[in-house]
């Protein structure tokens, strides 16, 4: 199913979504990461708000490790549905500048969610199941990235 | 937690891999090889007109072509189709809500399998024409008898634009997940299908009604077929395809069929996702008109070659539609190919939600906390050969269907040469289904 119909099926049960990705991940940008490891139901992202310090050198090993840089500006959200390959495992980086708080909308098997916040968001994405998979960013519906993950 | 999760696996998830390009290019190459093959090497007298059908086994008319055997089906149609009118009427709006899976997956994919297992399915278990049932024993009428006869001059051309705006609902329309516009539509299908069949008598629902039209047709490749008395046979499945009767607007109906399945591949490309994005004027605009043309590319293609052929004395406005029945097995190839991994995934789902129709953490049916399995998905390359056998299959199906015809309709010297155009126009069908699904 495409995004335009995709996005609209999911809308309502992303506001149910939202809500408890809302209560469950604390909203005040505070410095520690905010990780779920308790609820087995939250994906495998950990959406890491790192306000100004973007010295964060962390554990890349690799350095041509795959990357999305979203940018987000009112209703002009970049880039325009970009092709990413990625091995199911590999992990893809993740950097979100936006002027408002969000959500981006993984349409894995199953489906995967990194919310960011007004600022500079750095998070992390894996595939697990083969497939083609759309990133969208939700309140535009725009997708940012057409992922395939062999 | 899970309650909320869940449903958000929806109808999507992750899409098929593309096929990767060295299958693509063996099965265009197979397609191309085998097509030539039939027409080189197959018979030269029309094998499926006529012919006698074989009796069905006595143990098995006993049960299956019984009164008892068909009001049971009819039941449990009506049964099910009731106890979706609850989460319908009043379930959540969201895609927790059992309907949306029921719709677009039991009913628009399901039906396929159906019908190609078991005959002619949906017409077995069809609500409407139930209630169409009831009314006329209530009234007294015979089913057939309405209150003037059906157009014969409509032909299969109501099925056509429901079947398009079906397609228009799932494939384009920015509401088909939502619980109103869909309980809308429902509630125009069932209004138009009773005072139809009121008006015209059951004759309605066989050229009117898109999915026991399209559930028919399907039936038409299953061996499950029905004598000149209405008696259960066997029948082979393209001797029955053959007896698709060729009224008007069967071409649109192969077309919305083949080409709405074509959109939805090509709806998922980059290509077109960038082109939307960039663009000022609505997708659903967008939308509209890359679905009709989708529709148009094949049913202009189909009837421009199928008239392209030099004939005697027989009125090439009729080849379109005395040819179209051999589109069934390439719109079956092409089925299986595009939904095979959905019909399995997001049907498992439904099956799972259909437990909780309201989403109150019930348990109804105790599939509610079943598991779907996606095993599918993970073994890309199985997938990839099954999508890639059922396009060829389909195609070379297709082929035979419309060799037989041709030895039948074109003059005797021009049934080879003739059936050329034909030939090719299933040949770039089936170049560009191979196409989509290498990704565009």
């Amino acid at each position: 199913m495409s995004t335009l119909v995709r996005s609209t099926k999911t809308f309502a049960a992303l506001v149910a979504a939202t809500t408890v990705l809302a209560a469950c991940s604390s909203s005040e940008p505070t410095s520690e990461p905010t990780t779920e490891p308790t609820s087995s139901a939250t994906p495998s992202i950990s959406p890491t708000p790192t306000p100004s310090d973007t010295a964060t050198a962390e554990e890349e090993p690799t350095p041509a490790a795959p990357e999305l840089l979203v940018r987000i500006d009112g209703p002009n959200v970049q880039p325009n549905a970009e092709e990413i390959e990625l091995e199911t495992g590999e992990k893809l980086m993740i950097e979100i500048q936006s002027d408002r708080a969000g959500e981006l909308h993984v349409h894995s098997t199953p489906e995967q969610y990194v919310e960011f916040d007004a600022g500079r968001t750095s998070a992390q994405l894996v595939i697990e199941t083969p497939g083609s998979v759309e990133v969208e960013e939700h309140d535009t519906s725009a997708v940012v990235a057409l992922i395939e993950a062999r | 937690m899970n309650q909320f999760i869940l449903p958000m696996h929806g109808l999507g998830g992750g899409s098929d891999l593309p096929i990767p390009a060295s299958m693509a290019i063996a099965a265009g190459t197979a397609a191309l090889t085998l097509s030539f093959v039939v027409l080189l090497l197959a018979w030269r007298t029309p094998r499926f007109a006529g012919g006698p059908d074989r009796q069905v086994p006595i143990v098995l008319v006993r049960i299956f072509d019984t009164a008892g055997w068909s009001l049971l089906l009819r039941a449990l149609g009506l049964l099910f189709f009731c106890f979706m009118l609850w989460p319908t009427l009043f379930g959540p709006d969201t895609l927790i809500n059992p309907i949306f899976g029921v719709v677009y997956v039991w009913l628009w994919v399901g039906l396929v399998p159906a019908s190609l297992l078991f005959g002619r399915f949906y017409r077995a278990v069809s609500p409407v024409r139930t209630l169409h049932l009831l009314v006329s024993r209530a009234t007294g009428q015979p089913p057939s008898r309405g209150l003037r006869d059906y157009p014969a001059r409509l032909g299969y051309w109501p099925a056509a634009i429901g079947l398009f705006a079906f397609v228009w609902l799932e494939l384009v329309s920015p509401d088909s997940t939502y619980l109103g516009p869909l309980r809308l539509s429902i509630a125009i299908y069932v209004a138009v299908m009773v005072v139809g069949s009121a008006v015209y008598g059951d004759r309605w629902l066989e050229r009117a009604d898109p999915f026991e039209v399209y559930s028919t047709l399907l039936a038409h490749l299953s061996p499950w077929g029905r004598d000149a008395r209405g008696h259960l046979v066997w029948v082979s499945p393209l001797r029955h395809l053959s007896r698709i009767p060729a009224d008007g607007g069967l071409v649109a109906v192969v077309a919305v069929l083949l080409g709405s399945t074509a959109y939805d591949s090509w709806r998922d490309t980059a290509t077109w996702i960038r082109f939307l994005q960039g663009s000022n004027i609505s997708s659903t605009v967008w939308g509209t008109i890359g679905l009709l043309v989708a529709v148009a590319i094949v049913g202009v293609t189909f009837a421009a070659a199928s008239m392209a052929t030099g004939v005697g004395g027989v009125d090439r406005r009729q080849l379109p539609g005395r040819l179209a029945h051999s589109v069934v097995p390439i719109i079956v190839g092409y089925m299986v190919a595009h939904y095979l991994s959905f019909f399995i995934q997001t049907g498992q789902l439904t099956l799972i939600q259909l437990s909780d129709p309201m989403g109150v953490g019930a348990d109804l049916f105790g599939t509610a906390d079943w598991e779907v399995n996606y095993w599918l998905a993970q073994n890309p390359t199985f997938l990839a050969t099954t999508k890639v056998l059922a396009i060829v299959a389909g195609h070379v199906l297709g082929v035979i269907a419309a060799h037989d015809r041709a030895l039948e309709v074109l003059p005797k010297k021009h049934q080879v040469t003739g059936q050329l155009p034909l030939l090719l126009a299933m040949v770039l069908y089936t170049f560009m289904g191979l196409f989509l699904l290498f990704g565009a």
